[in-house]
């Protein structure tokens, strides 16, 4: 049986991650159809909207550390 | 088309389809022309423009009416039927909930080419002659103006066809004065686009009011004929119209455009960057109109240079 403690742990981990995952998943939407839009008019703004568009990953990197540092306390 | 079609159906859920819609129109913006650009066209002749033209934008447009046409009236065909191009396909791509508004704008067409087609009916213009100097962007289709145009055989007949129009009231009351009917029509579109529009383009439409009331303004100073005010608008031009003539006006017209512009570089979920576009697409189309019937014309550089809204 898990107790308490590691339930709370376990739980701001995946909060952790899924908000990080979330706040990159709503940037990339902006971002994806801004470089859609680039991209329709000027084909050669692909490597650059391509770029911006994974950056916000950036983002999910940090929760992830977040989320390993959480349950390092464990 | 068939992918722009799937993506309108899922617009209404969110509004990042403005990054869409704004995105493209500020890279389309980005290919308009650059004032060096006006600046080496004025320096050039009018086979020398049809050239430059043609390795740009309106390379289709200079192709599909280069067998027909030649010197200025290519040109200039091929402006006007670049200009509804471009509008066609913003409102093929623009957001449905932004349509609405941006018709509004595009109405403007519709009184437009009326008058061009009663006017070219008026003084005997040729069917194609008045065909080519139509922008079908608004609400009334090529092929509707089309047929008014091929089928009506004198001012009168043209009315008739407009019977289904809202426009009719107008035209059948002024049929007998032309100048009349035409400011009634401008009168008629700035009420209704006054009336109708959101804060953004009322704003803007506020503004160009108060600049064509200027022009007016400026016009019966000059001429010392009395020009009545379009409508009344708010806003307030500070320009004093002890100016020279063609100084004021294009400063007038600057405003606009540089309202325009600011427009387009706004990163806003709204329709004020496709508004600023159009209004910076008509005025590269009318200075390149400018140009090319100042240099045939043989009007002096400085001249057209001053003429030019840049």
């Amino acid at each position: 049986m898990v107790d308490l403690g590691s339930s709370i742990v376990a739980l701001s981990a995946g909060i952790a991650i899924a908000g990080a995952a979330l706040a990159a998943a709503w940037a990339e939407k902006e971002i994806g159809t801004a470089a859609i839009g680039a991209m329709a008019e000027k084909e050669e703004t692909f490597g650059k909207g391509l770029i911006l568009t994974v950056i916000p990953e950036t983002i999910v990197i940090f929760g992830l550390i977040v989320a390993i540092l959480i349950i390092g306390k464990m | 088309m068939k992918s722009q079609r799937k993506y309108s159906k899922i617009e209404k859920k969110g509004s990042s389809g403005y990054a869409y819609t704004n995105t493209r129109v500020r890279v389309m913006k980005s290919k308009l022309l650059k004032p060096e650009d006006m600046q080496r066209f004025i320096k050039m002749s009018v086979p020398e423009i049809t050239r430059s033209l043609q390795e740009m934008e309106y390379k289709n447009e200079i192709s599909d009416l280069g067998l027909k046409f030649k010197g200025a009236s290519l040109i200039e065909y091929a402006l006007n039927k670049n200009l509804e191009n471009a509008f066609s396909k913003i409102m093929a791509f623009a957001l449905k909930k932004s349509r609405g508004q941006i018709m509004i704008y595009l109405r403007r067409y519709d009184v437009a080419n009326i008058k061009t087609i009663l006017r070219g009916k008026k003084s005997g213009a040729s069917n194609e002659q008045i065909i080519n100097e139509i922008v079908a962007s608004g609400e009334l289709t090529r092929d509707f103006l089309k047929k008014v145009v091929e089928e009506s055989k004198d001012v009168k007949g043209a009315i008739e066809f407009f019977k289904s129009t809202i426009y009719y009231p107008i035209l059948a009351k002024h049929a007998d004065d032309i100048s009349k009917m035409e400011d009634e029509l401008d009168k008629f579109y700035y009420k209704m686009a006054v009336g109708s529009s959101e804060k953004h383009l009322h704003d803007y439409i506020s503004l160009e009011i108060a600049v064509k009331n200027y022009l007016n303004e400026l016009r019966s100073k000059k001429t010392n004929i009395n020009v009545e005010k379009l409508s009344d608008s708010k806003v307030r031009l500070n320009i004093p119209f002890d100016k020279d003539s063609i100084d004021a006006r294009v400063y007038a017209k600057k405003m606009l455009v540089t309202k325009a512009v600011r427009m387009v570089n706004m990163f806003k979920r709204d329709v004020r960057p496709v508004l600023g576009y159009f209004v910076a697409k008509e005025n590269e189309v009318s200075n390149l109109r400018i140009l090319v019937r100042g240099k045939h014309s043989g009007l002096d550089e400085s001249i057209i240079q001053k003429e030019l809204v840049v």
